[in-house]
């Protein structure tokens, strides 16, 4: 079946003379006469979902410009979810979901969570991005990444949606006409083949074609070409102009024995995404020397226990996953939802809102009784300070994750020394609950443009370079041989070279300075670096939530010391500062720091933990003295009231 | 404000204001002996000294009990906390002490019952039966040993392995309105043997009143009549 081109106009097509018009005019009123009865008729459809069983979805798949899609079509175009779902599931409710809102701002950006980094080890840059207002994260816009370069960057892990859509015509460099929208890829986290294949989506992003890429995961398509290979005035619905095109051009081959008389195919997709799909996005591993191989770590205890993600990640139609954590914004809307916290779940939320889940023990979850344990644990630690992440060692270790290091993808991106440097666990206050919990934190590092602040006061105004720009103004300086250095890699005097360098092709004559391991260093007045604090040097942090350890190997099981004894790494762990220059290299903090605590106080409350025994021996001694003078004079009250009540009572008969 | 918090400072506040209002009526129309010469010995070194402690130890304890309280509504943590736990140990052995060296003097006597139906501590005629001690001092003694046992235990219990999350809940609660009592009849404990008393203070400082002082509010001991015989603490 050959198509008509939609987007262009022929080129034999003629200028439409004044008959041609009214023509045309009145055969539209005609045609829209003609229509309206029809679509009166046709009645929206309110479905009640809820059923548990799960809907065979056999689908007539629909291309991006809503045509019927089959596998002799010429050109076949790829099939789009937004188009084949929205039959029955609305896309514009579920684009407002969590996955992919990130770029509206009117979103609650709610607590931390895993931000996009962008890396570059040649100019040791790890730049915190994030849509959301998350602290220490920079919008991509701030440092010149447009959405389309954001969809290259990271579309990897991007679900589709959000900055897929945001077609903007200001980026040259941009190429949604040939590549087609990064629209939401239904199948990245419903698909529930075995054959579906997440990698395959970054493959084809990786070729610019977005269009394309969700068809290229399913199992009964195959796109060959690239739209990165064909030009800018290339039209997808129109095909390839010659054969030497077609060779390049992204073509979709659908396997036709998978289509059914009606042409219809069968898509896999359960309501709840299986866990392998949520595992694709959000997954880590420990790296490093001592670092257990993978079949030696266990997983989360609630996976083990037979739930899956989005038994507690649940979602409406909305698609607003939530995140459960205490004080969620969307708990505003849906107060049952503090149910679904750790908290909610084990021990019950004592609102009425929560129906029969006050209780808790939700889901079978074991309530927990704590026993000995004081309750301003409760109320100054996070359930998972105890309870979740690795086990606290002396010092942090180093975790690569699924969104920041690709570790579903195996090539060289994949060594252990591989950028971002993220520690974990740090055991940080957290702003908004003031409740101390483990986080997982890195530390930025880039390049950036230095503006004075009015007062001296306020932090001066910092604005990051991107990577690539950078390396493009400073290339000389990042190449060449240091003189009396025979290391590469960034050190001091590469710094200042290149900052000299940014400076001198700079028009402004603006300064400049590079930001790693904590601090901003600038060209001092002799040529060499001079390091301050600065706020955008400071860390970016979210929360651990997952991997959840049994109650038995919960911290704090052994004795209190482990969080209360002089070297307890809750306060007193080494947090590494890694930084990608080979400035600022061995730095360590001390985890006290991030949770605003005095290190004398914590050694002089370790201290006292040498004498509770005794305290607590005096304490009950004590408490059997008074107790026992109390028994003693209240039997002696007893008897005197007895001997009274003998010398007042009536004699009896003699 | 929680309700602990609203009760604290209805507590304190309304202890004060009982004080205020029971010197205006009470206090100041009650015939006072003059400060004759001090030449009776009413406390010896060791019960001056053990009730010296046994004030301080309290006035830390509450202090950074209530501050904490009253302020946040929260647990104390950090210094305060450490201060208070510290504090609370002395606190407890004085109290012990106290009820050890004192229980004798504090039994209760058939002209306590008098003293209650005369008015007590409310009444402004001068010639109540009282012993050492009266009948309000020997209430407030017995109840603050009790208040004290009920602290310590609470607060003992929750740091040895015993009891659940609602256990400690309980105990924390049981240990800080306890305190809250006892907080309160202290504040009275100590209005009414020293403002409402004059000459108390001194007496419980420097161990000596004068003759006529101990006539006054203690006829029965000053008279060296229905008191345990102690030498050290008889009448001169």
């Amino acid at each position: 079946m050959t198509r008509q081109p939609i987007c262009r106009p022929s080129p034999d097509r003629r200028p439409l003379g004044g008959t041609a018009v009214f023509t045309v005019i009145f055969a539209a009123v005609l045609a829209a006469t003609a229509i309206a009865p029809l679509g009166a008729a046709e009645k929206k459809v309110t479905h009640v979902t809820g059923s548990r069983a799960t809907f065979v979805h056999r689908l007539p798949l629909l291309d991006a410009e809503n045509g019927a899609v089959a596998p002799d079509d010429d050109p076949c175009m790829p099939f789009a979810y937004r188009n084949t779902c929205t039959k029955c599931h609305e896309y514009d409710q579920i684009r407002k979901g969590w996955h992919f809102n990130a770029t509206d701002p009117e979103v609650d950006p709610g607590r931390p969570g895993h931000p996009w980094f962008w890396c570059d080890p040649k100019t040791g840059t790890v730049l915190p991005l994030s849509y959301r207002k998350w602290s220490n994260t920079w919008r991509p816009d701030q440092v010149g990444m447009s959405p389309w370069k954001f969809c290259l960057n990271f579309g990897h892990h991007l679900p589709g949606g959000g900055p897929g859509e945001k077609s903007d015509p200001k980026d040259p460099a941009a190429k949604w006409l040939v590549a087609g929208k990064l629209d939401i890829n239904c199948g990245a986290c419903h698909s529930g083949s075995p054959a579906y294949n997440n990698i395959e989506w970054y493959l084809q992003i990786a070729k610019q074609n977005f269009m394309w890429a969700a068809a290229a995961s399913t199992d009964f398509a195959a796109v060959t070409g690239a739209a990165a290979s064909m030009p800018a005035s290339y039209d997808p619905f129109m095909g390839p102009d010659d054969e030497k095109q077609a060779k390049k051009a992204p073509a979709v081959l659908y396997d036709a024995s998978k289509f059914n008389a009606k042409k219809e195919v069968f898509f896999d997709l359960p309501a709840q995404p299986p866990d392998k799909r949520c595992h694709f996005c959000h997954s880590h591993v420990e790296v490093g020397t001592a670092a257990p191989e993978p079949w030696a770590t266990d997983a989360d205890v609630h996976l083990l226990a037979g739930l899956t993600c989005s038994d507690c990640h649940r979602n409406g139609l909305d698609h607003r996953t939530t995140r459960n954590y205490e004080g969620e914004p969307a708990a505003k809307d849906h107060p049952e939802l503090a149910s679904l916290t750790c908290r909610g779940c084990h021990l019950g939320e004592q609102s009425a809102a929560c129906g029969p889940n006050t209780m808790g023990g939700r889901l079978g979850a074991p309530v927990p009784t704590h026993v000995g344990l004081p309750t301003i644990h409760f109320e100054n630690l996070a359930c998972t300070t105890c309870h979740a992440g690795p086990y606290p060692e002396q010092r942090t270790r180093r975790v690569q994750t699924s969104m920041a290091h690709l570790i579903e993808f195996q090539g060289p991106h994949r060594g252990p020394d591989a950028l971002p440097h993220i520690v974990e666990p740090v055991f940080v206050r957290g702003k908004g609950d003031g409740k101390i919990g483990p986080w997982r934190m890195v530390w930025p590092a880039f390049w950036c443009c230095i503006e004075k602040s009015p007062t001296a006061k306020q932090a001066e105004k910092v604005t990051p370079l991107g990577p690539d720009t950078v390396y493009e103004t400073a290339k000389d300086a990042f190449d060449r041989t240091i003189e009396g250095e025979a290391e590469g890699g960034l050190t001091a005097k590469r710094i200042a070279a290149v900052l000299a360098m940014l400076t001198e092709k700079d028009e402004k004559k603006g300064e400049f300075a590079y930001v790693c391991a904590g601090k901003l260093y600038r060209a001092g007045a002799d040529g060499a670096l001079a390091a301050a604090d600065h706020p955008d040097a400071r860390p970016v942090a979210w929360p651990i939530g997952h991997n959840v350890r049994p109650a038995a190997q919960s911290l704090g099981m052994g004795e209190c010391t482990d969080c209360h004894g002089f070297d307890a790494p809750v306060a007193f762990g080494e947090v590494e500062v890694p930084s990608p220059a080979k400035i600022g290299q061995g730095v360590t903090m001390a985890m006290y720091e991030f949770q605003g605590r005095d290190p004398l106080e914590l050694k002089a409350w370790a201290m006292s933990y040498m004498f509770r025994p005794m305290f607590k021996v005096v304490g009950f001694t004590t408490a059997g003295v008074i107790a026992a003078v109390l028994l003693l004079y209240l039997f002696l009250g007893l008897a005197a009231l007895a001997r009274w009540a003998g010398k007042k009572a009536p004699p009896g008969p003699a | 404000m929680s309700l602990f918090q609203i009760l604290s400072i209805l507590g304190i506040g309304g202890a004060l204001a009982a004080c205020l209002v029971h010197c205006i009526l009470v206090a100041r129309r009650r015939p006072h002996p003059g400060h004759g010469e001090r030449r009776v010995r009413r406390y010896n070194l060791w019960e001056r000294l053990v009730h010296v402690v046994l004030v301080l130890t309290f006035l830390v304890q509450a202090v950074s009990g209530f501050w904490a309280s009253i302020g946040w509504d929260g647990p104390m943590s950090g210094y305060i906390l450490m201060i208070h736990t510290t504090c609370g140990a002395v606190f407890a052995v004085c109290v012990a002490v106290m009820l050890i060296t004192w229980a004798a003097d504090h039994a209760f006597a058939p002209y306590d019952g008098r003293w209650f139906r005369r008015g007590g501590c409310c009444s402004t005629r001068g010639d109540l039966p009282a012993g050492r001690f009266n009948g309000s001092d020997k209430v407030y003694f017995w109840l603050a040993a009790l208040l004290t046992l009920v602290a310590l235990l609470s607060m003992l219990l929750s740091m040895v392995p015993v009891l659940d999350t609602y256990g400690q809940h309980l105990m924390y609660h049981v240990h800080r309105y306890a305190a809250l009592v006892l907080v309160i009849t202290t504040i009275w404990h100590g209005y009414i043997t020293t403002a409402a008393k004059p000459g108390g203070l001194s007496a419980i400082l420097w161990g000596r009143v004068s003759r006529s002082w101990a006539r006054r509010y203690h006829p029965i001991w000053g008279s060296g009549e229905g008191e345990p015989a102690r030498a050290e603490t008889q009448p001169d």
